[in-house]
């Protein structure tokens, strides 16, 4: 299966604001959603924030490693999640405020959905 | 009329009844789980709407600070926010974030459990006087009275280099901070801080009020989880998602 990344740039669009802590929203544009699909590498569940490693292939067939910043654990274990609900190899969908910088690193939108092999999780930040 | 024994210890009891009764009315039974509101601030403090009364010493520390929330916030990459490199929170801004508060109130002191950062601290109501000089402490030296229903708490001895709150508020080693805690009914408690720190400030100022709110046992914030920034944990965010985030790449 072919992993890809959908970049849906939409300007304007509804401004949902992230409230994790330490700097969150300094980072990434709020004004912009990508959807980044491909396959889990990785999945933090530490503190600050869990993390999210998907490998990805970008428009020009390459591919990349996105780092995801998602809640901390304390956040997404009052929302149900525990750390077994994500893990390397599995593939996911998940919509992302993506770096000002143009990095490949993103924070997942709030509320926070992740399709993971067909089933989606969600979150939403306080 | 004469009493009888039965009759005397009854009397005696309903006595001591009535004097606990009346010490406690005293009182207020803070005890329970509470969480704050998230937002609130004006320009510069989460503490206050209005502007506060800045030295030109304190402004300039103001200045110097970067954080990565609020008005002035800047990617953590390029930040100096002390919690990057998970250091304590301290006392002001935990009590300010929107984290849940478990307070256990005993005869002689009240202990506040800190899910922000896995912390604590005492406040001693067992008539002490505030110790000259204590500290410096991350979480301060606290000694609590109450005046009617209101927890009174001088607190001295803050270590100044953490930050008043999110966004990079600074006070000084000299800073006395009276809070004042106040239940306005069984679910609601509402605290305020007034900040003397001479260095920083011009002259005392007074918090807008913050409001608490009773956490029921079983629902979500009802029960303290673990919340540890561990350095370990904290440097591998930076390297991977944090500093990269903010386009510094090593």
């Amino acid at each position: 299966m072919r992993l890809a990344v959908l970049a849906i740039l939409l300007a304007g669009a509804v401004n949902t604001p992230v409230s994790g802590h330490h700097g969150t929203a300094a980072s990434y544009d709020e004004s912009k959603q990508v959807t980044v699909r491909g396959k889990v590498t990785e999945f933090w569940w530490r503190n600050p924030h869990s993390a999210l490693f998907i490998d990805a292939v970008n428009d020009n067939g390459e591919r990349v490693n996105w780092s995801i910043e998602m809640g901390s654990p304390g956040v997404l274990t009052r929302a149900g999640w525990n750390r077994r609900m994500l893990g390397a190899g599995d593939m996911v969908s998940i919509v992302v405020h993506p770096s000002r910088a143009g990095t490949p690193v993103g924070v997942c939108a709030n509320p926070c959905n992740v399709t993971a092999n067909g089933k989606t999780l969600s979150v939403r930040e306080p | 009329m004469k009493l009888s024994t039965r009759h005397v210890t009854a009397m005696v009891g309903l006595a001591a009844m009535l004097c606990v009764s009346a010490a406690s009315a005293q009182t207020a039974n803070l005890s329970g789980v509470w969480l704050g509101a998230g937002q609130q601030g004006g320009k510069f403090t989460q503490w206050l709407k209005a502007d506060p009364p800045f030295t030109p010493d304190g402004l300039a520390r103001f200045n110097a600070n970067k954080p990565g929330k609020g008005p002035r916030q800047t990617p953590p990459a390029f930040g100096n926010d002390p919690l990057g490199d998970a250091n304590p929170p301290g006392l002001l801004r935990t009590l300010v974030y929107f984290r849940p508060i478990d307070i256990i109130q005993l005869p002689d002191r009240i202990v506040q459990l800190f899910e922000y950062a896995h912390f604590w601290r005492t406040i001693w109501t067992d008539g002490r006087a505030v110790p000259e000089d204590p500290g410096p402490y991350w979480y301060g030296y606290s000694v609590g009275k109450w005046e009617g229903d209101s927890l009174v708490v001088q607190t001295v001895g803050l270590d100044a280099r953490a930050w008043m709150d999110e966004w990079g508020t600074p006070f000084s080693d000299d800073t006395t901070i009276t809070e004042r805690w106040r239940k306005v009914d069984a679910n609601t408690m509402q605290l305020t801080i007034t900040v003397n720190d001479p260095r920083t400030f011009t002259k005392p100022w007074t918090s807008d009020v913050r409001t608490l709110k009773l956490q029921p046992k079983g629902s979500p914030n009802g029960e303290l989880l673990e919340v540890i920034f561990a350095p370990i944990d904290e440097k591998e965010f930076n390297d991977r998602v944090r500093d990269p985030a903010g386009g510094r790449v090593k």
